[in-house]
């Protein structure tokens, strides 16, 4: 190199030196931690002491998911019902939202038409979703969606609605 | 050296760079893929491919970004020098392979123009930890576009060897760029302490190596000479130049190369034709000075390179008086003969 | 930054690359030899590396192309300019 691009390499290293380490740092102090959903809408967030009752707790629900489920009552026999996704490991999908639907809920890519948006579930967040009134009526599954990817990532069949309107703990 | 363009002058050395600078980056691929799979089985193929060719590249950059200090520091890194340019241009193609997909899986599926979607997507300036880290991406993709769409010689040629370094010397806004994008890009959403401490060492790693070669560098520019009456300048004792070595002195506002070589005495201009490599650092081989960067070799009577080739830089007058040389510091026009000065006489 | 400035950037540069596209085909078989003898004889291989940065760089190879330009220019350093002599070199005139 000459002697001209030799100063001026050996400037833009020094403006280097300085500007990027402490953009490094600024840029590392200032990382918020995992975003994670806490919230769910009013609309249709159960309040949680109102459903106090446990009637079916299952950990291998979700195939390859490690994901806890729990179905809750509001009274014996129930008048409402609401399902607890406990992710034990983060889940990797960004907007994933959770959906029941009526009957087996078949295999395709997005959730049949009638299913119905409970929630959004989010790392390894808990999520305490309401499940619609059919649900006393009519068997029913779980299904995640995310958004992000436009697929069904998984499907989980709760019990018969016989053993969830009877109320019975297992 | 060359009578005519070809896409690469392949010799076996070039070769064999080329063959393990594949392998690796084929290996690192494979390997992070194939752990990438295993370790986040629910990371879909698009996402994994846009992690390798991004961290690919990016430890690519640091791997270029060191073999310059440390060629300066110690001579035994120049076999690494020889081919950088392949280098650059195979990290400019797993840049261009990482923005590529992440403008296809990021930016494609809507109504907008991807790229506008890139440059106007995200728009909160003021926030470090949201700060729109993509268009800081696309800036350093387009200076490694221009770099690598220059790295032949007919645009060294065309351009003439300091245009073309000034061109070259943007890696490092690039390399600002890039670390930018990371640190407000990847680094906000993947919180291991692990990546930012290997991206904290690659920085301070590159940091620290630039300042000690500059260091190193500026300390021959800084020293001055006392000319005598006659114009002539007192350089050194002929016993301070190793045999078919050179010293390396500022004369005239640049360096000049002061060869020692069967009892004789040559001084040219220490600035290789071909790229600006600096020839008093390289030796006398076959009775002409080699340049240590790529081997352009020049005889020291005459500053010419041998028939055919057509390269020349300046020679100066020099002399030899009780053991000291002594060199004039007006430069005569490249390929002039000089008289060598005779140790003894 | 406004989409509507994202907009006009993004078509500025694609007009600007396509016309370095343009230019580049004929450049590559004609332009580079007459601007550099030593592109006269160059591989078909070499005539297609060159073509991106042509793109990137097309107004400066057609200036020099349309001057009619023969020779690749000689490097500014300051052993060649003081080489050229004081009538050669603006910087030592400037000084007197």
């Amino acid at each position: 190199m000459i002697r001209p691009l030799r100063r001026r390499h050996r400037r833009i290293i020094s403006v280097l030196a300085v500007l990027l380490p402490l953009a490094f740092i600024a840029g590392i102090a200032s990382r918020k931690s995992i975003p994670a959903m806490a919230e769910i809408p009013p609309a249709i967030r159960p309040a949680a002491p109102e459903f106090t009752h446990l009637i079916f707790e299952q950990n291998d629900l979700w195939g390859q998911f490690d994901i806890t489920t729990r179905v809750y009552a509001d009274t014996l026999p129930p008048s409402r019902l609401a399902v607890e996704l406990h992710p034990q490991r983060y889940l990797e999908y960004p907007d994933l939202l959770v959906y029941w639907s009526a009957g087996a809920a078949g295999a395709a890519k997005i959730p049949p038409q009638e299913a119905f948006l409970i929630g959004v579930l989010s790392g390894r967040e808990k999520g305490l979703f309401l499940l619609p009134a059919p649900a006393l009526e009519t068997d029913g599954s779980v299904i995640l969606y995310s958004l992000a990817q436009q697929q069904r990532i998984a499907t989980a069949a709760l019990p018969s609605h016989s053993i969830l309107s009877g109320g019975n703990p297992r | 050296m060359s009578l005519k363009y070809q896409a690469v002058m392949w010799n076996r050395q070039k070769k064999i760079y080329d063959s393990v600078l594949i392998a690796g980056v084929v290996l690192y691929l494979g390997l992070f893929s194939g752990l990438g799979a295993i370790f986040h089985p629910n990371a879909t193929a698009e996402t994994l491919l846009i992690r390798g060719f991004g961290t690919a590249a990016l430890l690519l950059l640091h791997i270029i970004l060191s073999i310059g200090p440390l060629c300066r520091l110690n001579p035994r890194f120049l076999p690494l020098l020889y081919n950088r340019r392949h280098l650059g241009v195979t990290m400019f193609i797993l840049a261009l392979a990482h923005g590529g997909f992440s403008i296809v899986q990021f930016h494609a599926l809507g109504d907008v123009n991807p790229l506008v979607s890139v440059l106007a997507g995200e728009t909160r300036y003021t926030s470090l930890s949201d700060f729109p880290f993509q268009p800081l991406g696309l800036a350093a993709l387009l200076i490694l576009f221009l770099m690598a769409a220059t790295s032949h010689d007919f645009w060294l040629t065309n351009l003439t060897p300091p245009v073309w370094k000034a061109l070259h010397m943007l890696v490092y806004v690039a390399y600002g760029l890039i670390v930018l994008h990371v640190v407000l890009g990847a680094l906000q959403a993947e919180t291991s302490p692990v990546l930012a401490a290997l991206l904290g060492v690659g920085l301070a790693w590159v940091l620290i190596l630039h300042l000690l070669a500059a260091r190193k560098e500026k300390l021959p520019d800084e020293k001055t000479y006392p000319a005598a009456a006659d114009g002539y300048v007192n350089v050194c004792a002929v016993s301070e130049i190793p045999e078919k070595c050179a010293h390396v002195a500022l004369i005239g506002g640049e360096r000049v190369a002061i060869f020692k070589y069967d009892g004789k005495i040559s001084a040219i201009s220490n600035v290789c034709q071909h790229q600006n490599g600096p020839l008093g650092e390289g030796r006398i081989i076959d009775g002409l000075v080699t340049c240590p960067w790529h081997g352009f070799q020049y005889r020291p009577q005459d500053g010419a390179s041998p028939e055919p080739f057509k390269e020349k830089v300046p020679t100066f007058n020099v002399k030899v008086i009780g053991g000291r040389v002594w060199v004039h510091p007006q430069p005569n026009p490249p390929g002039t003969a000089v008289e060598p000065a005779r140790i003894g006489e | 930054m406004p989409v509507m400035l994202a907009d006009i950037l993004i078509l500025l540069a694609a007009i600007y690359l396509c016309i370095g596209l343009l230019f580049a085909i004929p450049f590559a078989f004609f332009g580079a030899g007459q601007i550099d003898p030593t592109a006269r004889k160059a591989t078909a291989g070499f005539k297609l590396i060159i073509i991106p940065g042509t793109m990137a760089l097309w107004p400066l190879l057609a200036f020099r192309w349309l001057k009619g330009v023969a020779e690749p220019p000689e490097e500014k350093n300051p052993h060649r300019l003081a080489a050229r002599g004081p009538e050669n070199n603006p910087a030592r005139e400037g000084k007197g």
